[in-house]
């Protein structure tokens, strides 16, 4: 038994020393920072890709200029969240529909749509997530770019907007503005016809980042609130379960490769930016708890230049835990 | 025969206006006292000295018809003060008017004892002083006949004229003289008088038979500046007997300050002339009256039917001054205008009814079936294509849900009830061009070696391709190859809503170059960053187009390319996700035809704005 468990703590050891040796540049970002602000690989110019998207690459590599954020790597467990069940009424859709002034008649106990279809409240029986739509928004007379507010005031617009309504949740934090904006195409130059502004805002649980969670506020001319969604789900602290480390989370990457489009399947992908989080699932899909992942993000490589971004989710929790989850 | 029909139609109206008319005797009930015991003797056969006696006994003594006769005359003085004759004309300060459009077989004696001319209107007042109700009924009964006749003077008045008598006029004064003694004239003929009642209260009567010619017909009417109105229809009769057949008449108020009476028709040439007719109206005008008796509800309304969407005028012809309208068009919808156009937008049989009102009540008239609404249907067709596997592509990535998706969202969009869909009165139905591809067979696809409508994928209306892409085109797979198809060789003759779930199509940097594909095309859709298709992602964009249900989950009514970004962001959270349109405007504002208002599919030879507009998924 002793010689078993000697032999099994030299092999760890031994696997730990080749994971070193291997990618000594491998980096975990201390929990809780967002991809806006913290750990962005140096920046690299972009080539435009003209072939063929669907093929994978297996060559990865860690990018070396990253170094090692102490903690995180040294965690072994984490503490797992039980999705609380959507609970969807004619009361709490009704009372969605006033919040939002939708008036019109109820379906199914989860949409409400004016009679002309421009307004609309519908709430996911799978997981809660809310919708609330301005089908005439934006337009070119009413959202044309200078009518837009600028970033600061479409935060303060969307912020104030969910506080007087009692939809900002507990834990939510600004995340990033997002301008989609619908241009011209074959005018020279190209125009902006008209736009709006997406505030997103943002949680964390547990100290880490809740990847997945949407909570958006569309702003469009005269500061109107145009556009709301929310996939922002209800949980609870579960137990605490192992997890995979991320050298480990980095080989099954390799093994399932990334996606470098048309280029060689032999293109190099960097991977310059991990970090634990949490994953929540979209909002078309049930959730029985809050996934673990590492994230690793980085930039596919064409002659040393950044040909497409890179972005995988892979689970953090062992196969023993997600099985007795799964019970 | 017939004289029999309009006795017994005469002695109705003779009961209906007298027991109404308060100030006036009732003498039928005398006249039934005298005439119900024994022989009578027709008038002709008395003198005219024996008349005169046994009328001025007749309330007295009724055993006088017994002796023999009887001929009644109806007498109160109080209404045959005077006799007014008046010469107003339609701008003058009249109140009351009265028109025959046909007085057949007798004189029209309107407002006074001379003749008026049939077609003209004559004018009149209702003043204190105009207290001249001067008919008054001859009814001679003998034996085993009864007939009457109207004379619009009485003795007295004829006492109290001052022309000798053997000088008087019938033509003239109404009177004769027989016997050195003035009396009343029998005159035959159609007579319109006024009663008071009040100062503020008259009623307007209108009497006369023709025993041997019908279809008397006219109108009355107050002037609407004076203040007076309809209050009351105490009686409103025409009869019309052509030979011996009842033809249909009508008589009521049109308004307030309307009546209208008419037979059906003129008797034919081939009448035996023994055809009659008779009027019997009394009616109450009302200085500032108010109308007390409920109208009587009828409209009509062209076209009334005919393809969807059908504007219908619908008229109200309902009699009996109604004052408010209800109406209900059979398709939920209502109106309370007196005469309201209504759109009938989906197909059916519509039952209409109206509901007429004023202060003294309300009456409903429907109409079964009454509008006919017809439609038409138009099909229109999806291709749905998805590729799994990548033959001969080495190196790719095989996107093993790619079939399941298209074929999920071919199926949702042409099985099943929600396949045809009525808006506006067109029926949509969705039918599938091309079943979804099967790799095992080799992928269908579009691409310059193919002719799209070989493959199916431009004969539809809605193409759906799931796979591999790239910002510049789509590629397929076949069985034993794969194809690129590039943005510069599609060509879309039919196309009009395409949706690409395959990654970096429409990538931002390439837009501008996606214009060139437009000619009737109104939206494409698709990633612009790596997407991941989904099963869930074919069936849930159909449904939100519609405004149905997918897994349980109800949608709202989307316009095609919001349902698109609403399926995108619902199916993915990868913040590197990005969705894309590029339109022809203003085509975005599509929803699914069916299901909401779209632009009919058209082309206008590339004249078009196009726009490119993008979305994030997380």
């Amino acid at each position: 038994m002793k010689k078993e468990i000697i032999i099994g703590i030299c092999l760890i050891i031994l696997i730990a020393a080749i994971a070193v040796v291997i990618v000594p540049g491998l980096t975990i970002i201390a929990p809780g920072t967002s991809s806006e602000t913290v750990g962005q690989p140096t920046s690299m110019s972009t080539i435009k890709s003209s072939d063929v998207a669907g093929r994978s690459s297996h060559n990865l590599v860690l990018n070396p200029s990253i170094s090692m954020v102490e903690g995180t790597k040294e965690m072994k467990k984490i503490l797992v969240y039980k999705t609380l069940p959507p609970i969807v009424t004619n009361e709490i859709t009704l009372d969605y529909a006033k919040k939002f002034n939708v008036t019109g008649a109820l379906r199914a106990g989860a949409v409400v749509q004016s009679e002309d279809l421009r307004y609309g409240i519908e709430i996911s029986k799978s997981s809660g997530s809310v919708r609330y739509v301005d089908q005439d928004r934006p337009n070119e007379q009413m959202d044309a770019p200078e009518m837009l507010p600028s970033d600061a005031e479409a935060i303060e617009i969307a912020t104030k907007f969910l506080k007087d309504r009692d939809l900002f949740p507990e834990g939510a934090a600004f995340s990033k503005t997002y301008r989609e904006n619908a241009i011209t195409v074959g005018e020279k130059p190209e125009r902006v016809v008209f736009g709006r502004i997406g505030v997103w805002f943002n949680r964390t649980l547990n100290g880490l980042k809740v990847d997945g969670t949407q909570l958006v506020v569309y702003v469009g001319g005269n500061g109107d609130v145009i556009g709301y969604y929310a996939n922002w789900r209800n949980y609870e602290p579960y137990k605490e379960y192992p997890i995979t480390s991320p050298q480990v989370a980095f080989d099954k990457l390799k093994t399932k490769g990334v996606p470098v489009g048309m280029n060689n399947p032999d293109t190099m992908a960097s991977i310059d930016y991990v970090y634990l989080a949490y994953e929540t699932t979209a909002g078309a899909y049930k959730e029985d708890y809050l996934k673990p992942v590492w994230v690793f993000k980085g930039n596919v490589l064409v002659d040393g230049k950044s040909a497409m971004l890179v972005e995988q989710y892979i689970p953090a929790l062992t196969d023993d835990s997600v099985k007795e989850l799964s019970l | 025969m017939h004289r029999k029909y309009i006795l017994i139609w005469l002695l109705i109206f003779t009961l209906i206006g007298f027991v109404h008319a308060e100030n006036m005797n009732v003498t039928n009930q005398s006249q039934g006292s005298v005439c119900d015991s024994g022989s009578c003797q027709n008038p002709s056969d008395m003198t005219l000295a024996e008349t005169v006696t046994t009328q001025e006994n007749i309330l007295s003594n009724e055993t006088m018809c017994s002796a023999s006769r009887a001929l009644q005359e109806t007498m109160n003085s109080q209404l045959y003060a005077t006799n007014t004759v008046e010469s107003l004309s339609s701008s003058s300060g009249w109140d009351v008017a009265v028109r025959f459009d046909n007085a057949p077989g007798n004189s029209f004696y309107p407002f006074s004892i001379s003749p008026g001319i049939v077609g003209t209107p004559y004018y009149a007042q209702l003043t204190t002083s105009d207290n001249t109700l001067k008919w008054i009924p001859y009814c001679f009964r003998g034996c085993g006949w009864e007939t009457c006749y109207w004379a619009i003077i009485s003795r007295q008045a004829c006492e109290q004229l001052s022309t000798p008598c053997e000088s008087l006029d019938p033509a003239t004064t109404g009177c004769i003289c027989y016997g050195g003694i003035k009396n009343a004239a029998r005159i035959d003929g159609w007579f319109v008088e006024r009663q008071r009642i009040t100062d503020n209260l008259y009623h307007i009567k209108i009497r006369g038979q023709s025993l041997y010619q019908a279809d008397p017909r006219g109108e009355l009417w107050l002037n609407p500046d004076s203040g007076w109105k309809f209050t009351q229809v105490i009686s409103c009769g025409v009869e019309q007997d052509e030979g011996s057949y009842p033809r249909p008449t009508s008589c009521g108020l049109v308004n307030d300050t309307m009546l209208r009476f008419q037979a059906a028709g003129d008797c034919a040439s081939s009448c035996a002339c023994e055809d009659a007719g008779g009027i019997g109206i009394d009616v109450i005008a009302e200085k500032g009256g108010v109308i007390i008796s409920p109208p009587v509800a009828d409209f009509t309304a062209t076209p009334t039917s005919g393809n969807a969407a059908l504007p219908v005028q619908f008229t109200d012809i309902s009699t009996g001054s109604p004052t408010s309208w209800s109406w209900n068009f059979g398709d939920s919808q209502t109106s309370t205008q007196r005469n309201p156009l209504h759109t009938y937008s989906t197909t059916g049989k519509y039952t209409v009814s109206l509901t007429a009102a004023n202060t003294a009540g309300s009456n409903t008239v429907t109409k079964r079936g009454y509008v006919t609404v017809s439609g038409k249907t138009v099909n229109y067709y999806v291709f749905a294509d998805g590729v799994a596997l990548y033959h001969g592509l080495d190196g790719n990535l095989d996107l093993p849900g790619a079939d399941t998706t298209a074929q999920y969202f071919y199926n949702q969009m042409t099985t099943g009830q929600n396949r045809c869909q009525q808006y506006k009165g067109t029926t949509y139905c969705w039918d599938g061009r091309n079943n979804p591809v099967n790799d095992n067979t080799g992928s269908k696809y579009w691409n310059k070696l193919e002719l799209a409508d070989t493959s199916g994928a431009n004969s539809a209306e809605f193409s759906f391709h799931v796979g591999h892409g790239w910002e510049d085109g789509i590629v397929f797979g076949t069985l034993n190859n794969f194809k690129n198809t590039t943005r510069s060789d599609m060509r879309f003759s039919r196309v009009k809503w395409v949706a690409f779930d395959s990654c970096k199509v429409l990538n931002q940097s390439r837009s501008g170059s996606w214009g060139s594909v437009f000619d009737g095309v109104h939206i494409i859709m698709g990633f612009d960053t790596d997407g991941i298709p989904k099963t869930d992602q074919g069936p849930q964009f159909v449904e939100r187009m519609r405004g149905g249900t997918y897994q349980g989950n109800p949608y709202i009514v989307t316009k095609i390319r919001d349902a698109w970004m609403y399926t995108m962001q619902d199916t993915t959270h990868d913040s590197t996700l990005k969705g894309a349109w590029i339109w022809a405007v203003p085509s975005q504002d599509d929803y699914l035809p069916g299901y909401g208002p779209f632009k009919e599919p058209t082309k206008s030879n590339g004249a078009y704005t196009i726009i490119w507009d993008n979305f994030i998924c997380n």
